[in-house]
């Protein structure tokens, strides 16, 4: 799915965009146990969480994941999306919980 | 690289190689309420063979330069757009291999067409087979000489340099700075293997050992050091601390036990997952502790031979 459409379902806020933004994700994982993403997050997937440090973009990093998205609003700890900017992720943030979010990407046919 | 080598990464590439990747995403359209009249001037710019007709971003239909002059002969009156298009045209998907691509268009006798994302049907790019292979030739050539550099890198370490032995040493210590700004060695650990031209799976599977590594060390030891030695056989990290050292290593190990404090929770780690999913990622993997001298992991990630 491209990112232009997952933008649109989830309504998202655009904090930093890969210039090459016809980039798309074919998987999602949402969580918010760092160890959880390393352990079962596949590479190129769209990471949905809720923890907003550092860590969540050092996560993404190492498992290889081009686009985080924080849920209900949550913003991004400056030191977070300056390192993703570095990295050039995609970082978005949209105001629906966890679980809007999961169900209307699964609707749009995102699977895990 | 042997010539039969090139040729097989040639092929390899077209299969490999995406249409969204030497599409065009700049290129004209016409909306459905344009009159035949108003289109000389897109017709005639770059020699435009056809023209998508193009409504909220979704692909109607095609208008081609021969319904064009058709029309001019004709001499009929104006009329929008719509009346004159082709509407069965074939149409690509951005993720479509280009060998795909090239032989449907070869199977319809197109010269150009659209390319289309499946899900929301919105048109995104143009595919001309005329200036198709000047476009995959030059990816060709990029990637061709990514691969030269890749190969350089490798080459120049384990092959080129006549030596019984090449080993290479990176040591990185990790300070005992605040967990929710660790992760930096990890991330430089990741930089350097890719600047040494390792495997791609390899890097991640190191990066995520790594990473689970010093983070533990962050949270339990105050900090601690990396050793990484590189060799034609494998990648091997050996992570050192002087910390409390584990009482219960197979306890540790299992995955769900975790003596993380809250302050470490709130950081969104203490799954209890770390050591095995360092486990998962080795070849092979150690890990010994001594109580009040500290503990060591052994990592072992095999290299693959190309
Ligand atoms: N370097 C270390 N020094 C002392 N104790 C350690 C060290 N590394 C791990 N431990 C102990 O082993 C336990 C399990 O570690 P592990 O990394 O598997 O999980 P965790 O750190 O608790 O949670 P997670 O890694 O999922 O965030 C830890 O809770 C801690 O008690
Ligand atoms: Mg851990």
């Amino acid at each position: 799915m491209t990112i232009k459409r997952i933008i649109s379902i989830l309504d998202c806020k655009i904090l930093n965009i890969d210039e090459n933004d016809n980039i798309s994700v074919d998987s999602v994982y949402a969580t918010d146990l760092m160890s959880d993403v390393l352990a079962n997050c596949k590479k190129g997937s769209l990471l949905l969480t809720i923890l907003s440090n550092l860590q969540s973009v050092r996560a993404a990093e190492m498992t290889e994941v081009q686009v985080v998205c924080y849920v209900s609003g949550r913003q991004p700890k400056p030191e977070a999306l300056a390192h993703g900017q570095k990295k050039k992720m995609t970082i978005l943030t949209t105001d629906y919980s966890m679980y809007r979010a999961c169900s209307l990407l699964h609707d749009a046919g995102l699977e895990e | 690289m042997s010539k039969i080598r090139i040729a097989d990464r040639i092929q390899e590439i077209l299969y490999e190689l995406e249409v969204k990747s030497v599409m065009w995403t700049d290129f004209y359209t016409l909306h459905p309420h344009k009159m035949m009249s108003e289109v000389r001037t897109v017709m005639q710019k770059n020699r435009n063979t056809c023209v998508p007709i193009v409504l909220d971003k979704k692909l109607i239909g095609t208008l081609t330069v021969d319904k064009y002059i058709k029309w001019l002969k004709s001499h009929e009156k104006d009329m929008p757009v719509t009346r004159c298009m082709d509407v069965d045209q074939i149409t690509l998907h951005p993720q479509e291999p280009v060998i795909s691509a090239l032989r449907k268009m070869s199977d319809s006798k197109s010269i150009r067409v659209a390319v289309v994302e499946p899900d929301t049907h919105e048109i995104v790019g143009i595919i001309c087979r005329c200036n198709l292979f000047e476009d995959v030739l030059s990816k060709i050539n990029v990637i061709y000489k990514d691969e030269e550099v890749r190969h350089y890198r490798a080459s120049h370490i384990f092959e080129d340099v006549l030596a019984d032995s090449v080993n290479i040493t990176l040591k990185f210590h990790v300070a005992d700075t605040p967990m929710e700004f660790g992760g930096e060695v990890a991330s430089s650990l990741r930089t350097a293997l890719q600047n040494l031209g390792l495997n791609g799976d390899m890097i991640r599977r190191a990066g995520i050992a790594a990473y689970e590594a010093e983070m533990n060390l962050l949270a339990y030891a105050g900090g601690g050091d990396f050793r990484i030695e590189v060799n034609p056989e494998h990648l091997q990290i050996v992570i050192t601390d002087t910390g409390p050292g584990i009482p219960d290593i197979e306890q540790a190990m299992e995955p769900g036990y975790s003596t993380a404090p809250d302050w470490v929770r709130e950081l969104g780690f203490g799954a209890g997952m770390g050591l095995n999913n360092i486990n998962e990622c080795s070849d092979k993997f150690e890990i010994t502790s001594e109580m009040g001298q500290g503990t060591k992991l052994d990592i072992i990630i095999d290299l693959e031979k190309p």
